[in-house]
Order: structure tokens, then sequence, then C-alpha cells
């Protein structure tokens, strides 16, 4: 009987280990599979992508651009000057539009990405009334900008298309 | 006569201490042992044997064995499967337990093998950029700047707090 008894015990605390390590390596897999930037919501400032690369070391941002062929790495090498030439303040303006951007849910970042194309093209005249309602609504609570854009004023001033693509385009608006 | 070690001689041997030699090969193969002493040492183990053998009593056997025997015999054949291994009060587990120790060997191995450094938060908030990353956050904001949206951040702080 003493044996049957180890022999239980033996498979009762192998059976914990492989609980404990396949409990770790979903872990672990879980952890890789986040997007950049998903782990610290709500942890403080987001890094974006391109804040993360200009982080890295010299000889790991050119590891990281090896992995892309020659002509592809050298676009990218020419985009990432151009947006560093941007005055600071509009690069960062641009940072905090993206990662607003990237706290929506997939299918409503689409719908943004979408309503935006849908907006350039829009003749110059209208695209720019829907950027000044926009501006306007920068300074508005969440729920304000709701009654806003259920109100007949609005309705009134733009057709149902570009009502949508600025109902899109809000949600990337910070709340006030 | 030759010597039996350079033919088939273990049977001869074996025979001679069994007394199953007929009188003409038992007085060859005694007149051969007079001059060979390792054949007479292998007979004279070979009648040790022999001799202990027959100094052995059968154990006595009670008079209902053969109806106990055929009644076990058939109490097995009615019992269930699980019944006939893990179960059974009178089965050693004995043979088992190298084999559960082999078990238990191999499962640390792989899980030593296996299991690299429980995910920090350090590791978490600093997972390993790919580069398409940087390409698709400027793809975003080409289009955000395209949109001609930035107003809605120029004046607050520097780095909004998500």
């Amino acid at each position: 009987m003493r044996w049957r008894w180890s022999i239980l015990a033996l498979c009762a605390l192998t059976s914990g280990m492989i609980f404990e390590s396949t409990a770790r390596a979903q872990g672990r897999r879980s952890a890789a599979s986040r997007p950049p930037g998903s782990a610290r919501q709500g942890k403080g400032p987001v890094q974006t992508p391109i804040e993360e690369f200009e982080t890295m070391s010299p000889a790991e941002q050119q590891k990281a651009l090896n992995r892309l062929p020659p002509q592809q790495r050298q676009k990218l090498q020419e985009r990432l000057q151009r947006f560093n030439q941007l005055p600071p303040e509009q690069q960062q303006a641009l940072k905090n539009l993206y990662n607003r951007l990237h706290q929506l849910p997939a299918e409503r970042q689409d719908a943004v990405r979408k309503s935006i194309s849908k907006m350039s093209q829009q003749p110059p005249e209208r695209q720019q009334a829907m950027r000044q309602e926009l501006r306007s609504m920068a300074n508005m609570s969440r729920d304000e900008r709701q009654a806003h854009l259920s109100g007949p004023e609005f309705r009134g001033r733009f057709n149902k298309k570009e009502q949508e693509i600025v109902r899109d385009m809000s949600e990337v608006l910070p709340p006030r | 006569m030759e010597c039996p070690k350079n033919s088939d001689g273990a049977e001869l041997i074996v025979a001679y201490a069994a007394g199953m030699l007929d009188s003409g090969d038992q007085a060859a193969f005694e007149r051969h042992l007079k001059s060979c002493a390792s054949c007479r040492q292998m007979a004279a183990a070979q009648q040790a044997v022999w001799s202990a053998l027959d100094e052995l009593s059968p154990l006595p056997v009670s008079s209902n064995f053969d109806a106990k025997l055929y009644q076990r015999i058939a109490e097995e054949q009615q019992l269930g499967w699980w019944q006939h291994g893990w179960f059974r009060a009178d089965w050693s587990w004995r043979p088992a337990m190298p084999v559960a120790a082999a078990c238990v060997v191999l499962i640390i191995a792989f899980l030593v093998k296996n299991s690299g450094p429980v995910i920090t938060q350090q590791e978490q908030v600093q997972p390993k950029l790919q580069i398409e990353q940087v390409e698709r956050a400027l793809d975003d904001m080409d289009m955000l700047k395209q949109a001609g949206v930035e107003f809605a951040f120029e004046k607050t702080t520097p780095r909004e707090q998500i």
C-alpha cells in the first residue's frame, strides 16, 4: 500500500508541475502576442512604435532595418527623417492622435481610416468645413459632442456622408 | 577416449552424473576421469547438483488444491478490466516504481529545458519592436496628418496621458 500512495503522490506532483508550466507558457504567449503599447494602457505615457524605434541603440536600429529589402529600407529611413523634421509640437500632436486611434477597437480604427480617406476625396471647401467642425468639437466634452452630432444644426450643415466622416473622425479627438 | 570438453562433452558429463550411461561408456569415461582433472572437477560439480536436487522434498499440497485453483481462475475471468490492474489488493506496485521515477525525471528535464524566465512587468512593457510596426505607424501618422486634425492636441500637455 505504501508504494501505491507514493506513486499517487508522484502523479499529483508531476501534474502540478505540468499545469504550472503550461500556465507560465500561456502567460508568455499572450504577452508576446500583444501589440506594442497595449500592455501599457492606463499606465502613463504610451510610446508609439516610432518612439520605441528611436529609443533603440544605433546597432539595434540597423539590425531592425536590415530585415527589410534595400529599397524598402531606404524609403522607411527617408520617411522617418521627414517625420523628425516636423516641428516638435506637430510630431507630438500626431503621436497623440496615433495613440488615440490605437486605443479604439480594430473595427473603429478601420472606420476612422476609411473616413479620412473619404474626406480627402471631398471638395477642398467641404474638407475645410469638416475640419472646422472637428476643431469646434475638440473643445467639447464627450456628452456635448454626442449631443452636437445628433443635433439639427450639425445635420443641416453636412450631408449624410459628411456627417459619417465627422462622426468617425471625432473619435480620435481627445476628451475634454 | 577423447576429452569430452573437446566435443559434445557437457551432455556426456550430465548423463554420467545422472547415472544414465551404459556400462561401456561409463567405464570408458571413468578411465578418462583418472587422467583428466578438469573433467573430474566438472563431473563432481554436476554430481553435487544432482545430490542437492535429490534432497529437495516437494511441498505438501492441500487436498482441495485443484478445486481452489479452478475457482480462482473462474473468479479472475469474471472481473472487469478495471479490476485487473490498479485496484487489485494483491497487485504489486513495486515494478511500477522505476517506470514512475523515469517518467518524473523525464518530465523534470522537459520542464527545465522549456521553462524560460517568467515574463516580468518590464518585459511586458517593452515587447520586441518589429520594423513593420514602425512602417504602419508612419502610414497612420501620414493619414492623420492628411486629415489635418493635429489642432486637437496642439494646446494640450506635451504628452497626453492615456
